[in-house]
């Protein structure tokens, strides 16, 4: 396995943190994941739930995010839990948090107290907010950072509230910049034989991938702005948006001059490309789009998503069906590229878990891991690695700490 | 200032990258050192040059249009820009002996599209058997679609995540202007080659990633898919809400387009924040207290709560909510990215200058990395800058070469 020889240690909940080591364990690396007692993370309450019934051991969203790890159970508030928090760090190449700055500073397992003893460690922290600066003691989630990154601004109807966006898709921009950011510690660290604090803030990401995509708005008289279906002025030639068909949308970015005649073309209209008024693709996306979209969509309600779908690939123009998410797991391109993987979890029977979006040459991935319950390897961690006595655990779970 | 060591240098990428996200696994390449090669030729170049010319300060931009997009300059900065031709025999040679002392290919063509050039990793690998290579397909390079055509948000309608985007109950809207599907590819894309390059060091062998950009889309999307096989159900726009917090949201305030994010994630935040909104009698139901009951009467609730926001400036609610611990912030334009204290204090935008449009401020690549930052440093090069330095230079080519292979279109 590619990481096999990495040892990371996960302090997080949620999504970001996990989503980051989930990775790592993907790549073959053991991940330790450290959790507070009675709940664990917060994804373990967080569902989705068969038959909607809570149940730490059950929430879609924790087994997915969390699948091939190690959990131990730490009461971190107590000094007892810190000192054995800090022996599980001997040997650990990265530690991975996503809990709130003030809170890792009074439990003193900062980047400054835990590197210390162990310099080639790799810290990386993933907040809202980042580390540093004006915000860094505020709290948030995937919509502030949304909010303050520039991309709720551009999602939504024009005359109606923004929307975040959906389903915590920041927080895993968060998950998936960290681990990239992490391998280039590890590079580093082969050069400068030390490891190193990262930053990473879930708001600065989005405000990065906002900034690089509005250049192509702001530059060229655009707004970047929400406006329904479309991008403000179809953020160039039309047609680039959201369209109604017999059953439903579809997405249609026919903005070169050959797309566009072969999209009408196709539908039968080639005609249209010779009157002026729908020849300017400028002019349509900025000055009369809403004509063109009912024009479109009058021609596009006799088909159905998948007719236009294969019509598109027979004339060769960039279209595709707006699909529910669940409709992947039946989907022929990615079953026959293996991206799903049917796993067994004892409390709830199959799942079909999604996996690396990547294959690399060299490697065939192991099977899939289930979750694992909170605490599963206390026992094999702490008592078989660690050398605590039995006598001690004893002790130790009488005082809460594991 | 001490200078940092860029933790990269020494690696050679070269980025035969499309539009965003291609380009953006090279451009984070070099901005933590690696020395990245963009390879075009002036009959095939990135059509992200081919936006035509900005307009700042309200005038068009006079010059050569390839030379002059903002964008183009965004994800393509750090890099040395040579011309060549692959589909003549010549160029197919000399991009050999590039490969030859390079590292990393990064390439998001349609599958088989560098085969058919006889240019595929297998032919590649002869001549740098360490060789690390990066394609970014729309669809991977096999399957029944592989040759299917898709800019980013056709890839995120195919996966679904366009069909979540909405207000609750409604049609659908997506998010055509946002955009999340390029730069999710190209994170988990540079992911996957550094992956690589760090098995390389271990074992010596190269390595072929074959990414597919809607699988990268569907890989952050298991919660849906997972709600469908547990429940039989289908989720559809999710508009503000979230399963676990209420209220969540995005609230008006006083003046025009004016809005803020705010989201309780406690009972004990609930409490307080009734009590700063003065314990309005909507807020007193007792079945509020508790997380069930907020959920229910969500609806309720962000009528009360949006009532409130209303009346007051987003920046006094979001400081007045934080110092009590509650989760707010102001909902920002992009232009607000040049002045919002916080993201300017974290470098989020990066000056340079570039030689036709002046100053330029960029998007950083935004990983903080205490000891080897990476860093925007050199503005875009121009179409064919470094061609001297890298046929010469690196390649050993005389003046007289180049003068011959341009003058065949091969270098052009």
């Amino acid at each position: 396995m590619m990481l096999s020889d990495l040892r990371v240690i996960e302090y997080g909940e949620f999504v970001s943190a996990p989503y980051c080591s989930r990775l790592f364990s993907d790549l073959g690396a053991r991940v330790i994941k450290v959790e507070p007692p009675h709940v664990g993370d917060m994804a373990r309450s967080y569902g989705p739930f068969p038959g909607d019934i809570p149940h730490l051991e059950k929430s879609g969203l924790f087994i997915f995010l969390n699948t091939g790890k190690q959990s131990v159970i730490l009461n971190l508030g107590h000094s007892e839990g810190r000192q054995i928090f800090k022996k599980l760090i001997d040997r650990t190449d990265i530690f991975i948090t996503n809990a709130f700055p003030r809170s890792i500073e009074e439990l003193e397992l900062d980047y400054l107290n835990l590197s210390k003893a162990h310099p080639k460690l790799i810290y990386c922290a993933i907040t809202p907010f980042g580390w540093e600066g004006p915000y860094r003691e505020y709290r948030g989630f995937n919509i502030h950072a949304c909010a303050l990154g520039g991309a709720s601004w551009a999602i939504g109807n024009p005359d109606r509230e923004p929307l975040q966006v959906p389903l915590n898709q920041c927080d895993f921009q968060g998950g998936i910049n960290a681990a990239a950011a992490i391998l280039v510690a590890l590079q580093a660290r082969k050069k400068i034989g030390r490891g190193q604090f990262i930053d990473i803030s879930v708001s600065d990401i989005i405000a990065t991938y906002t900034g690089s995509n509005s250049m192509s708005y702001l530059f060229y008289g655009l707004k970047w702005r929400r406006d329904g279906r479309r991008a403000w002025g179809s953020g160039g030639p039309y047609p680039y948006g959201l369209f109604a068909c017999k059953d439903g949308y579809v997405c249609i970015i026919a903005r070169t001059r050959r797309d566009w005649n072969r999209l009408l073309e196709a539908l039968g209209h080639p005609d249209w490309a010779d009157n002026p008024r729908y020849q300017d693709q400028i002019a349509m996306a900025r000055e009369y789009p809403e004509e063109v979209d009912a024009l479109l969509e009058s021609l596009l309600k006799s088909y159905t998503k998948n007719e236009l779908f294969q019509m598109a690939r027979k004339w060769g123009f960039p279209l595709s069906p707006v699909k529910e998410v669940h409709e992947s797991l039946e989907d022929p391109q990615l079953k026959q590229r293996k991206f799903f993987e049917f796993i067994e979890i004892p409390e709830i029977g199959k799942l079909c878990l999604p996996r690396l979006p990547f294959r690399l040459s060299n490697m065939s991935l192991k099977p899939l891991r289930p979750a694992p319950h909170l605490g599963e390897h206390n026992e094999m961690i702490l008592v078989q690695e660690l050398g605590i006595s039995k006598k001690d655990m004893k002790e130790l779970k009488e005082k809460g700490i594991i | 200032m001490e200078t940092k060591p860029l933790p990269l240098e020494g690696l050679r990428v070269i980025d035969l990258g499309w539009v965003w996200s291609g380009p953006m696994v090279a451009y984070i390449f070099a901005d933590f050192g690696a020395e990245v090669i963009k390879l075009e030729h002036s009959e095939r170049l990135d059509n992200s040059r081919l936006r035509g010319s900005p307009i700042i300060n309200g005038k068009k931009v006079q010059g050569e249009s390839i030379e002059l997009g903002p964008y183009y300059h965004n994800v393509n900065r750090n890099k040395l820009s040579i011309r060549l031709n692959l589909k003549h025999p010549k160029g197919r040679e000399l991009f050999k002996e590039l490969v030859k002392v390079s590292d990393v290919i990064i390439e998001n063509f349609t599958p088989d599209a560098l085969k058919k050039l006889g240019l595929g990793y297998e032919s590649l690998r002869k001549v740098k058997p360490d060789l690390v290579m990066l394609s970014l397909s729309t669809a991977g390079q096999e399957g029944p679609i592989s040759d299917m055509r898709g800019y980013a948000p056709v890839i995120s309608s195919y996966s679904g995540l366009e069909s979540l985007v909405g207000y609750e109950g409604e049609l659908p809207l997506g998010m055509m202007t946002f955009g999340l599907s390029d730069p999710n590819a190209a994170n988990h894309g540079f992911f996957a080659a550094m992956v690589a390059l760090y098995y390389r060091e271990r074992t010596g062998e190269g390595v072929y990633i074959d990414m597919s950009q809607l699988e990268a889309s569907c890989a952050i999307l298991a919660e849906a898919m997972l709600e469908y096989q547990m429940n039989g159900r289908i989720m559809g726009p999710q508009g503000n809400q979230h399963r676990i917090q209420s209220p969540h949201g995005i609230y008006p305030c006083n003046g025009e387009d004016r809005w803020v994010a705010i989201s309780i994630d406690s009972d004990e935040n609930w409490r307080r924040l009734v009590e700063i909104m003065g314990n309005p009698d909507w807020a007193k139901d007792p079945t509020l207290q508790e997380l069930n009951g907020r959920l229910t009467k969500r609806k309720i609730i962000d009528r009360g709560l949006g009532e409130w926001t209303s009346q007051l400036d987003r920046e006094e609610i979001v400081r007045t909510l934080q110092a009590q611990g509650i989760a707010a912030m102001t909902v920002s334009t992009v232009e607000e990215q040049y002045t919002d204290i916080h993201l300017q204090h974290r470098g989020v935008r990066q000056e340079v200058i570039h030689p036709l449009l002046g100053r330029e401020l960029l998007t950083s690549v935004p990983w903080n990395l205490s000891e080897t930052p990476g860093a925007v440093r050199k503005s875009a090069p121009l179409l064919g800058e470094h061609d001297e330095y890298v046929y010469c230079s690196i390649l050993g080519l005389s003046s007289s070469d180049i003068e011959k292979l341009k003058g065949e279109k091969i270098i052009y």
